[in-house]
């Protein structure tokens, strides 16, 4: 709780600072505010904290919270480039983010329904906003509306689930519904449609087939800086609410749904990884990795006792904060992967820091996306083996995909042309680089 | 400690020195690490393992006296790449030597790790630089070539990670000597499948013979250096892993199926392989497919898992290096003094180069398994055991000779005699010569006293039990 | 020894190598004629000659083990000795064919030529006697078979056999037999007679058959080396790059291909996506009732 007002508060003064027109003072007032919440998310229980009456309304786990912090500070920095440029706007950007990130908090692990999905509004509302708020680009409210209407669309359909829940129940809290659930109620309809309504409503937040569509179009239609945000953080905060309900509610109807989420673990590691293999366009490319990737996030579920997905989400979101914070450097204006050839060359800090992100997508060790990988193979292997072994297969066209565009960049250009990268990106590309290296210490 | 890390922070301090200095640097690194390791050689003793220990979960080292002679392998290897690279191109390019030495630290854990997991990783690691150095050195005109090689053992290694997961979810073990004494019979079909896994993945890198297509391009295309660096020591983890890791952890049921599906693969590599070098114009490409061969031999002789044909297998394992480093290394010479690999368009060498037709001669005769040289013990008693096995095996293994020394005098004889067809040619230099020399010493050296080899490192093969 | 011998004659006749335009060398090279002489005669197994000792030890050893061996061993070796003395007749003795021009030229060789000959012709002559078969020698005898056997390669597992000294003798004397009639054979015929090779055009056809070395080289070419480069030829094009490299490609090629196909599911349409999304929900609740269906 203490980690939600911090960063509420923070969002109030940012918003306050961007009338100052100083970039500098909102990013500022931004990282003390993620920073202040991570460490407050660390030693929470360890002092006396005087919201300490509201804590059982947000059992997030302090390491998730850190995790969200500290991707959205990544974020920030990343895209700061982009921020600073409209000055006008740069306090409401970062105002709106961390508002959004306040609910990922709610919605990451909830105690009950209905806060949840007050969460998954809060996490959502300030994203729709975010992605349109270049009100002069047409793609921008393009992909903005996309986005609105599959995302109210799904927002129904996940309430709906809730309501059957409900109604088959008679509670919001987790805990009583699970208890109902185990007396044999889970086998009525109700239960099994509403654990399907509530699951569909996961999927289109991590992005996973089949209600993946919003995906492609609105990041490449959303801003670099915006990007960052938006394909990390919903992604790490859609799947620990999905593990956690669950894990918690539905664990007695397991069988139940297992297969269904094997299918759908094939289909989004097939589909998102042969898709990106012809796109041209960059921020699509990422796109379709994120549809592969959720795919495999949803490995998550086949051991629900003892998922491990913090590696997973981790790297990937380091890996796709750092492509993303290069193409930001290389690419603003246009988002075609052709201006990618010979990047690498251009300096040496995005050479390596591609190399890295992109082995590490890819599952080649010794960096973060491996272990990640293992680890949630690891405890899913024994439950779900054959579809462990066609994600496997799905690896390798990914592992294509990413190497594809590494050798795209790393291409010797002919005329080598030095660039300057802003002090922010080489930190945030140096942190990636860092990070992904330095998981070996976390297995 | 300072053994497995050495050459991760000598990579490290690659990167950072100024490019002037690397060309230097590469040879005096690998040589440090070289005399390191001669030293701990000199200090270990062969029934010893030595322990150690980074404080990870799935990541240990321990090392017996065939990982030493792996660990030696390596850095003589690498030694001698930068040796006789010395006077090319890429030795000034501080990644290539940084890669390099990167790739000598994944290499060297691979030889010492003691976990299975630690294996995989290590294994994995090796990829990162040899893709960087085969993209930025080689002449892959398309990437396809390059993403072949890649997509091959990527799909292989990943069998293997999931044998590896189930290795470890079935008997509950990670280190070498846990799954030493794990009772994998009991796991019948299961264990059969678990070791498919890790043989397809070897299979890919040894390579044998339906998987091996990436190699004929990738050696050609791919630098002198690389060339060298892969088949003389990356392919060799496969041959290792199979060693050291499959047949003794899978020795029964397993073992068994498998057994004579891989001769088999192996054997045919072994004459197809042959086959197809004996028309190949390019020098590179003959070498990759006689590489096919040899190591073919070597697989197919291994799945034996007999007690005296895996100390020979050690053998020939490192007269392979051997003679693959001169081969390629001769290949690379003449490439680089004519830029043409083309034996056609090669002849008289030898009239204007003697000392290189001398010290080429040697190594061409230390590939056909001359007596006297570490070949000749290498592939004697191989073709032995194969025989010994089944008739039909032992001479389909020997063909290997007669069809080893027809490619191998074409590829010989057409270059270095015969009308002069070529502009000037420019003797060896002296770090060639002195890598040359090394090369043939060692394989006369191993060819009469093959006993040094095989006595240190029976003491970590693993008797079989049955 | 003999082609050292005959790299001798042919320096000496100026790189002329068709012994039609020899004879009579061995006034002109003596020493030559007479390493080439001992040479000849070793190797047609005359007695007392290294060629005769290792050439018996091998026919004892055929009979031994099976009597159809050793007669073609007894065919080769008279085969051997007729081509041997027939070459060293005509190109030593007789008159000298090759015109006049070419015989004031003619000359020995030089010491680096002859000095190997006449060692090894010594070699030739004692060489022999190192491995009398028990009979001269009972206690050296067979040491270099002992030699070899001491080696660890297995070649102690080929057993030696010690043939009584009847037929040890009679074997040798059949040889030796052989061989001094060819000798006188072959002196008679081309020496006392002056037969000389003939030219191409008058050979019978079993000497052109000879000639042609009995097609040997051909059939070679054509059993063994022209399928094997053709093998190697379809190996390397065929098998290896278009159906092994090729098929690999073509199932990568045709796996990356579907992105054609799946890529046209993101049709960028607000209301394709709100209908797929309808399409899924409805795949789900199918997916209930299939799964019910299956438990019940």
């Amino acid at each position: 709780m203490d980690s939600i007002v911090i960063l509420f508060i923070s969002g109030l003064l940012g918003l306050f600072a961007g009338m100052s027109k100083k970039p500098v003072a909102s990013l500022f007032i931004a990282s003390f505010g993620l920073i202040g919440a991570g460490l407050a998310a660390y030693y929470r229980g360890s002092y006396n904290s005087p919201f300490s009456s509201y804590a059982a309304f947000v059992p997030t786990q302090g390491i998730v919270i850190i995790l969200l912090c500290a991707v959205t500070l990544l974020a920030l920095l990343g895209g700061f480039k982009r921020y600073k440029n409209d000055d006008e706007h740069t306090g409401d950007y970062f105002g709106l983010i961390l508002f959004s990130l306040c609910g990922a908090i709610l919605m990451a692990q909830p105690g009950d329904l209905m806060l949840f999905f007050i969460g998954l509004e809060i996490l959502s509302i300030p994203i729709y906003v975010l992605v349109g708020i270049d009100k002069g680009s047409s793609t921008y409210a393009e992909a903005a509306v996309k986005y609105f209407f599959t995302g109210s669309f799904a927002s129904a359909i996940l309430l709906f689930g809730i309501a059957l829940l409900y109604g088959a129940t008679g509670s919001f809290q987790l805990i009583e519904i699970q208890s109902n659930l185990a007396i044999g109620i889970w086998q009525s309809p109700m239960a099994m449609i509403g654990s399907l309504f509530i699951l569909a409503g996961f999927i289109f937040k991590i992005g996973a087939v089949p209600f993946h569509f919003w995906g492609p179009d609105v990041y490449a239609g959303a801003s670099n800086a915006v990007l960052m945000y938006m394909s990390t953080v919903v992604k790490i905060a859609g799947i620990y609410g999905l593990i956690n309900v669950f894990g918690q509610v539905f664990r007695d109807s397991y069988f139940f749904w297992i297969d269904l989420i094997s299918l759908l673990i094939v289909i989004s590691m097939f589909y998102g990884y042969i898709t990106a293999w012809k796109q041209t366009n960059f921020r699509r490319l990422i796109a379709f990795s994120s549809i592969a990737n959720a795919g495999l996030m949803l490995f998550a579920l086949a051991d629900i006792h003892n998922s491990n997905i913090f590696l997973f989400v981790g790297a990937y979101a380091l890996a796709t904060i750092a492509l993303v914070v290069i193409n930001l450097a290389v690419n603003d204006d246009s988002d075609a992967l052709a201006n990618w050839e010979g990047i690498a060359w251009k300096n040496p800090m995005i050479g390596i820091a591609l190399v890295i992100a992109l082995f590490s997508l890819a599952g080649i060790p010794p960096f973060a996306g491996f272990f990640g990988k293992f680890s949630l193979l690891w405890s899913a292997t024994p439950h779900v083996p054959y579809t462990a072994i066609l994600a496997l297969i799905a690896s390798v066209i990914g592992a294509f995909v990413y190497l594809r565009l590494l050798i795209l960049a790393l291409k010797r250009p002919k005329v080598q042309v030095r660039m300057q990268l802003s002090i922010e990106q080489m930190i945030v590309l140096l942190l990636t680089s860092i990070a992904s290296i330095g998981a070996i210490y976390f297995i | 400690m300072a053994l497995i890390l050495l050459p991760l922070v000598l990579s490290l301090v690659a990167w950072l020195l100024p490019s002037a200095q690397t060309r230097l640097f590469g040879l005096i690194a690998s040589a440090l690490s070289l005399a390191w390791s001669i030293v701990a050689v000199c200090y270990f003793k062969p029934t010893d393992h030595l322990l150690v220990d980074f404080g990870l979960r799935f990541i240990r080292f321990s090392i017996d006296s065939l990982g030493f002679t792996m660990i030696l392998l390596t850095n003589a290897v690498f030694f001698l790449v930068f040796l006789s690279q010395f006077t090319s191109n890429i030795t000034q390019e501080k990644r290539f030597t940084a890669l390099a030495l990167l790739m000598q630290f994944g290499l060297v854990g691979v030889f010492t790790t003691n976990t299975i997991l630690g294996f995989y990783i290590f294994w994995e690691l090796t990829l990162l630089p040899i893709f960087l150095i085969l993209y930025w050195f080689g002449s892959f005109e398309k990437p396809r070539a390059l993403l072949q090689f890649f997509l091959y053992t990527i799909l292989g290694s990943l069998a293997m990670l999931l044998a590896v997961i189930g290795l470890m979810h079935a008997t509950n073990q990670q280190t070498y000597e846990g799954l030493l004494v794990a009772d994998l019979n009991a796991l019948g079909n299961t264990s059969t499948l678990l070791m498919g896994g890790f043989l397809f993945a070897f299979a890919v890198k040894i390579p044998l013979f339906p998987f091996h297509t990436w190699q004929a391009e990738t050696y050609t295309k791919a630098p002198t250096a690389g060339t060298m660096l892969l088949s003389a020591i990356m392919l060799k983890m496969a041959l290792f892993g199979l060693l050291k890791w499959v047949l003794p952890i899978f020795d029964g049921v397993a073992t068994d199926f498998w057994r004579w599906p891989i001769i088999s693969l192996g054997l045919i590599g072994v004459v197809y392989g042959a086959i197809i070098a004996i028309r190949q114009r390019d020098i590179k490409t003959l070498f990759a497919y006689a590489s096919l061969s040899h190591l073919g031999l070597i697989a197919a002789a291994l799945m034996l898992n007999d007690f005296d044909t895996n100390q020979i297998a050690v053998v020939q394992i490192v007269n392979h290096s051997i003679v693959s480093i001169g081969l390629f290394l001769a290949a690379g010479i003449i490439e680089l003094r004519l830029q043409t690999r083309n034996i056609e368009e090669l002849g008289g060498i030898a009239k204007v180069a003697p000392r290189f037709a001398f010290w080429f001669a040697v190594l061409t005769f230390v590939s056909l398994s001359v007596p006297f040289t570490a070949g000749f013990i290498g592939e004697f008693f191989l073709i032995k055991a194969l025989f010994s096995a089944h008739a039909l095996t032992g001479f389909i293994a020997s063909t290997t000779l007669v069809l080893g020394a027809v490619y191998m005098l074409r590829a010989y004889q057409a270059p270095m005699f015969g009308p002069t067809k070529i502009a000037a040619f420019a003797d060896l230099h002296w770090s060639e010569l002195i890598v040359f020399a090394i090369l043939s010493v060692a394989a006369i050296y191993l060819g009469l006293a093959p006993q040094c080899l095989t006595d240190f490192v029976a003491q970590s093969l693993t008797q079989p039990t049955h | 020894m003999l082609f050292l011998g005959s790299g001798s004659v042919i320096h000496g006749m100026h790189e002329e190598q068709d012994i039609r335009k020899m004879g009579g060398l061995a006034k002109i090279m003596p020493i030559t004629h007479f390493t080439f002489f001992i040479g000849t005669m070793a190797i047609s197994g005359i007695p007392f000659l290294s060629g005769f000792f290792s050439k018996d030890e091998i026919m004892a050893q055929a009979l031994h083990h099976n009597p159809v061996v050793y007669g073609v061993l007894v065919l080769a070796v008279t085969m051997t000795a007729i081509y041997m003395f027939r070459l060293y007749f005509l190109t030593f003795h007789g008159q000298f064919r090759g015109g006049e021009a070419l015989k004031s030229k003619v000359h020995e060789s030089g010491l680096s030529m002859t000095l190997p000959l006449m060692v090894l012709a010594a070699l030739s002559i004692f060489g022999g006697l190192l491995n009398l078969p028990g009979l001269f020698f009972k206690n050296v005898a067979h040491w270099f078979d002992h030699y070899l056997s001491h080696g660890t390669f297995g070649l102690s597992a080929v057993h030696n056999v010690h043939l009584d000294f009847n037929t040890a003798m009679g074997l040798m004397i059949f040889a030796s037999a052989i061989a001094i009639g060819v000798l006188i054979w072959a002196y008679l015929n081309y020496v006392k007679k002056g037969a000389t090779a003939k030219e191409d055009s008058a050979l019978s056809t079993w000497e052109n058959l000879s000639a042609q070395k009995l097609y040997v080289d051909e059939l070679y070419h054509l059993v063994f080396v022209k399928p094997l480069l053709a093998l190697s030829g379809f190996a390397a094009q065929v098998l290896d790059i278009q159906i092994l490299r090729n098929g690999v490609y073509a199932i990568a090629d045709s796996i990356l291909n579907t992105a054609n196909l799946t890529r046209k599911w993101q049709t960028g349409f607000l209301s394709s996506y709100l209908f797929w999304m309808v399409f899924g929900l409805i795949t789900f609740v199918a997916y209930y009732i299939l799964k019910l269906s299956v438990w019940h």
